[in-house]
């Protein structure tokens, strides 16, 4: 329990510690260092340069286990670029984190459990739920309470987060600020004493708080800061929480103290011995250890002392408040390396429904030594003394005892997990019985510990051997039925990306859904070991294990390299859009002659050369317009001859023509008509979109094609549409001419097209990705339980370079050799190393249709037709459609004659307006695909 | 220090000086382990289990009295050959397994390799062996006990010409 001195390499005043993911920083007066062992030290900035040229100081450093963030009252705030390394730091914009404040930087952050960052910026409390991108304002850090102290020390200005996940700001008033919404409100806390608080910790017993003035003793409250006590030890004027420890620390002189509580109740004073210092200034937990930064005031030199291996309480304060009788999953999984004590405080309320409720939570925690070795360490991490067993539990009972042969378990993306067993019954066993009985397989260290589960399912497929009685069992993770039973809406959650119905058609099966909408992403799917779904990325894996030759058995590597006759080089995308196009047309109709051509033609001289000629009727002009085949008479006008009388001839030889006024009112001379039809027509947009990986092409001989298509059709089911003008939808009117418009519903419409075609087009470029990634480079490694299809692998081996991400590990325990063998198989495509990203696609014009009626589209046929003159031509039914007349006077046989009526006949709607009609778009969009590493050397 | 050879018990029984005038007993490991070779030579020792294999073979005058010994079943073999711990300390711990009837006996082992008898005390499975000044190590030999079994039996020959009786008995520790 003593303490070590660890050297520092500069002699400096330290006066601040963090600790993150194994390292610690530690501030001086000049510098920051960083350190893992207390052996290598690394600069850590401790003001970083602004894009402006100016400096802001790192006042307050904390870190999100991923990341740092620092931040400088005045001046900006930055986060770290290259992980917890420190050394590349970026500004977000905004830099103004409180408006109200109006000035750029916070005095102090923190990031929550949840994600949120907290940061007080000036009197102002600010939450951001997206790194930094947008700010509100939650709360306000100012106090009625007069204080004195106030000095400026560091850490004095912080916003920590206590087990329970209360968010606690100290801000050097004589209130604190608390949040048990995770910052969305916050209440302030006065402990009773004027005076500046130096810190405040919270562990579940309640909250410590100290001063500025070490005269003035830590006070507690049990009862969430309502009523406050002295803690009865001077001289600590510091306090720190790490899960539900909470330690005290500063001391006098030459005398450094630290003292521990989990109660607030007794107080357990850590041994001093190894300390040589004059007090702590600060400390820190992490990794099972305690660090405390000391000063050393005699000759400016300094140390930091590193105390007993205190390990902190881990605390999961899980709420879960659940109405209704909706079952509850709780796929919690909790990975701690070096955890000491872990709780669980899980709280279910239940009502009166008396149903039984079961908590089947298993805890196991993983040395995390079992799951590291690689990268050329050569050693078998997983059970580092050679010595290991396989764990299987057939319907609850254990039944390792009773294995026989070997155990293996095959891991594939798009597939099942499967595995495979045999074991020799301690009683005679109905094999048939075995059928879907729970099964589950992990590996382990000899004496059980450490153990990794590598597969969860239930028995597929028992079988017996006759002749010995071992009975082997075939597994089954049961991945298709889990994604069956998975809410599209969870699927669509998982897969991403874009997606449109039109691209599967109706799917009854979610498991089918999953398998088409998947296509669209760069993403393979899999159940993980807990047998929930998981879908794993081709890219951005979860962790990339570097193996090295070191690593690998000896003899087992192996190299498929990209086929061929798999690769594609381009995807032709053939989308048909259809849509009813709904169409009007207005024609007008004119027929006018004057009174001439009905009277007789005279001569002065011969007197009449020809007879009269019958006019034409109204009757004869309603009857024939009202009639006109498919088109609805909309108006009309008729032009009746004035009565009167005429002499054609002269003074001497008078030749008269007259129209009484009650006969003129049943004769037409002309008339005009307007009319109207409508129609659908069906159009076809047919693109066709080929997506090309230009770079591929170009090293290959001829292209590779294949074609992928949708076809997306708006229906229009109002079948009396075109003959019944009470049939919505209604079309604007017009004088002349055509109205056309477009049947195109939500999620038939132009928008919806071009998502179905952004989605058909992220399925090529998946295509051609998958097409190249058939390379497999394989390798057996001493068994890693712990690898996953979400892991990726970077391999630097004697005889070849790769990197990819793992799609398919198989564990082999074979309990008759002894052997425990993990193989793994990468997938690779094409050598490059180049990313690329999913485009975000510009999609090809919409196609135009060019054609235009012409202008006989718009006519009708009204001929003059004449009867009755020897020069009239025989009368034919088909071909002279008008106003047919003839002359009036005595018969003659040898003459022609024609009837004396008026027909009309309509447009006629050309093929280009009726039929279907089809509207064709080529393009061709040049990609990038991602490239992996593969050198063989 | 003296001691007295035990003879081969099977079950608690002792064969007879007729069965076994000569007799010889090798112990070997067997069971799953083994080593993986990596890329560059280094070797990953797995085992998931290990067991004891023992053959006794032996002649005497008249044939071993095993002809109606159940062989489906295990057996408490009592070992006539010694195994042996050395260690730096001259306290060693004993494996349980061992014969209560044949004390263990030990060694001291001086500079310069040479054996000196030591007295043993045991208590429980911890082995004390007496002080020798100028001893590097120590050395403790004890007769194990084994459950063993032998699927195969006994392997018998007889010598009628001769009277002389030969036989062979594998067994695996259970």
């Amino acid at each position: 329990m003593a303490w070590t001195r660890r050297p520092l390499p500069n002699d400096e005043t330290t006066y601040q510690v963090w600790y993150a993911a194994g390292q610690w920083i530690i501030r001086g007066d000049s510098s920051s260092f960083a350190t893992a062992d207390f052996a290598t030290y690394r600069t850590f900035p401790d003001v970083l340069q602004l894009p402006g040229g100016s400096y802001m100081s790192v006042q307050d450093l904390v870190s999100d286990g991923v990341r740092w963030y620092a931040c400088d009252r005045n001046y900006g705030w930055a986060r770290s670029t290259d992980g917890l390394a420190g050394a590349q730091w970026e500004f977000p914009s905004p830099q103004i984190i409180s408006p109200s404040f109006g000035t750029a930087g916070a005095a102090s952050l923190c990031v929550t459990s949840t994600g949120r960052i907290v940061a007080r910026a000036g009197n102002y409390i600010c939450v951001s739920d997206d790194d930094g991108a947008t700010w509100a304002e939650t709360g306000l850090a100012t106090s009625a309470v007069s204080v004195s102290g106030a000095y400026d020390r560091p850490n004095d200005e912080r916003i920590t987060q206590s087990g329970d996940g209360t968010i606690v700001l100290t801000c050097r008033l004589g209130e604190f600020f608390v949040s048990d919404e995770n910052g969305d409100t916050w209440s302030a806390i006065y402990p009773g004493v004027q005076y500046a608080i130096a810190t405040v910790a919270k562990i579940t017993a309640g909250y410590c708080v100290t001063y500025q003035d070490w005269d003035i003793p830590p006070r507690i409250s049990t009862d969430n800061g309502s009523t406050w006590t002295d803690v009865a030890l001077l001289g600590l004027p510091r306090a720190v929480a790490e899960g539900e420890t909470l330690y005290l620390y500063g001391g006098e002189y030459g005398a450094p103290e630290v003292r521990v509580t989990t109660d607030l109740v007794t107080w357990s004073a850590i041994d001093p011995a190894g300390l040589a210092a004059e007090m702590f200034e600060d400390i820190a937990v992490g990794g099972g250890v305690l660090m405390g930064v000391t000063r050393w005031d005699s000759y400016g030199a300094y140390t930091a002392e590193v105390g007993p291996a205190v390990i902190a309480p881990i605390a999961l304060p899980l709420r879960l408040m659940v109405a209704g009788v909706t079952p509850i999953s709780l796929p919690l999984r909790l990975e701690v390396a070096n955890a000491g004590a872990i709780r669980l405080p899980l709280r279910l309320s239940v009502g009166a429904t008396g149903a039984p409720v079961a908590l089947p939570l298993r805890l196991a925690v993983i040395d995390a030594s079992a799951v590291g070795g690689l990268n050329g360490a050569g050693a078998w991490a997983a059970a580092p003394d050679g010595k290991w067993t396989a764990i299987v539990t057939l319907d609850g009972a254990n039944i390792s005892t009773r294995l026989h042969g070997a155990c293996s378990v095959e891991i594939a993306d798009n597939a099942a997990r499967t595995a495979e067993f045999s074991f020799v019954p301690a009683a005679p066993l109905a094999v048939m019985g075995l059928f879907g009985r729970r099964v589950t397989i992990a590996f382990a260290r000899a004496d059980g510990t450490a153990a990794q589960p590598i597969f969860a399912g239930v028995v597929d497929v028992p079988t017996v051997d006759l002749q010995t009685g071992i009975i082997t069992c075939e597994c089954t993770d049961q991945a298709q039925e889990v994604w069956s039973n998975t809410a599209r809406e969870r699927i669509a959650e998982l897969v991403g990306g874009r997606w449109h119905d039109a691209l599967a058609g109706e799917l009854e099966d979610n498991f089918a859904y999953l398998e088409e909408r998947i296509q669209g992403m760069p993403a393979s799917w899999a159940l993980d070991v807990r047998q929930q779904p998981a879908v794993l990325p081709w890219q951005s894996p979860a962790r990339t294990l570097t193996v090295r030759t070191a690593d690998v058995i000896d003899g087992s590597l192996s190299v498929d390299l990209p086929s061929r006759d798999q690769l594609r080089t381009r995807i032709v995308c053939r989308l048909q859009y259809r849509f009813a196009r709904l169409r009007a047309r207005t024609v007008q109709a004119s027929y006018s002659q004057p009174l001439s051509f009905f009277q007789p033609l005279v001569s002065n001289a011969l007197g009449v050369l020809k007879q009269s000629k019958l006019l034409m009727t109204v009757a004869m002009v309603e009857s024939a317009t009202e009639s006109v085949g498919g088109w609805t008479m909309e108006w009309r006008e008729i032009t009746s001859p004035r009565p009167g009388g005429w002499n054609l001839g002269s003074n001497l030889s008078p030749v008269l023509y007259y129209i009484t006024p009650s006969t003129a009112q049943t004769l037409a001379l002309g008339f005009s008509v307007r009319y109207s039809t409508r129609w659908q027509q069906s159009v076809t947009e047919d693109y066709t979109v080929a997506v090309v990986w230009s770079g591929l092409e170009a090293q290959l001989p001829a292209p590779v094609s294949e074609e992928m298509g949708a076809s997306l059709e708006a229906e229009f089911d109002q079948p009396g549409w075109g003959q019944d003008p009470s049939v919505g939808p209604a079309l604007p009117s017009t004088l002349l001419g055509d109205v056309v418009y477009d049947y195109k519903p939500a999620g038939f419409d132009d928008a919806s097209r071009d998502e179905l075609m952004r989605a058909l087009l992220d399925r090529a470029w998946v295509r051609l990705w998958s097409a190249s990634r058939s390379g497999r480079v394989s390798f057996a490694l001493p068994c890693r339980p712990d690898i996953s299809l979400s892991d990726a692998v970077a391999l630097e081996h004697d005889a070849m370079r790769a990197s990819g991400r793992v799609v398919a590990v198989t564990h082999t325990l074979n309990l008759e050799s002894g052997t425990a063998v993990t193989d793994v198989a990468v997938a690779v495509g094409m050598p490059g190393a180049t990313p690329a990203a999913l485009p975000s696609w510009t999609l090809p014009a919409a196609p135009q249709d060019d054609y235009s009626p012409p202008i006989s589209a718009y006519s009708c046929q009204i001929g003059t037709y004449v009867g009755g003159d020897p020069a009239s031509p025989p009368w034919d039914e088909e071909t002279m459609i008008g106003f047919s007349t003839n002359y009036e006077g005595p018969e003659d046989p040898s003459i022609n004659y024609y009837p004396h009526q008026l027909r009309i006949k309509g447009p006629d709607l050309a093929a280009e307006d009726r039929d279907p009609r089809t509207l064709t778009v080529s393009a061709e969009l040049s990609v990038a695909v991602p490239t992996d590493v593969l050198e063989i050397l | 220090m003296s001691r007295k050879q035990p003879d081969l018990t099977i079950d608690g029984i002792r064969l007879p000086l007729q069965v076994a005038g000569e007799i010889r007993q090798d112990y070997e490991d067997f069971g799953g382990f083994g080593l993986l070779r990596l890329g560059l030579g280094a070797a990953v020792h797995q085992e998931v289990w290990r067991k004891t294999r023992t053959t006794l073979s032996a002649s005497g005058l008249i044939p071993p009295g095993l002809a109606a010994v159940d062989w489906t079943a295990a057996h408490t073999l009592g070992c006539v050959a010694p195994r042996s711990i050395q260690a730096a300390s001259n306290v060693i711990a004993l494996p349980a397994a061992r014969r209560t009837d044949a004390a263990p006996f030990g060694f001291a082992v001086d500079a310069i390799g040479l054996l000196r008898p030591v007295a043993v005390g045991v208590a429980g499975n911890t082995a004390t062996l007496a002080v020798w000044a100028g001893a590097v190590s120590y050395q403790v030999l004890y007769y194990p006990l084994l459950t063993a079994r032998a699927p195969a039996g006994v392997r018998v020959e007889y010598d009628a010409a001769g009277a002389a009786a030969g036989w062979e008995l594998v067994c695996e520790e259970a």
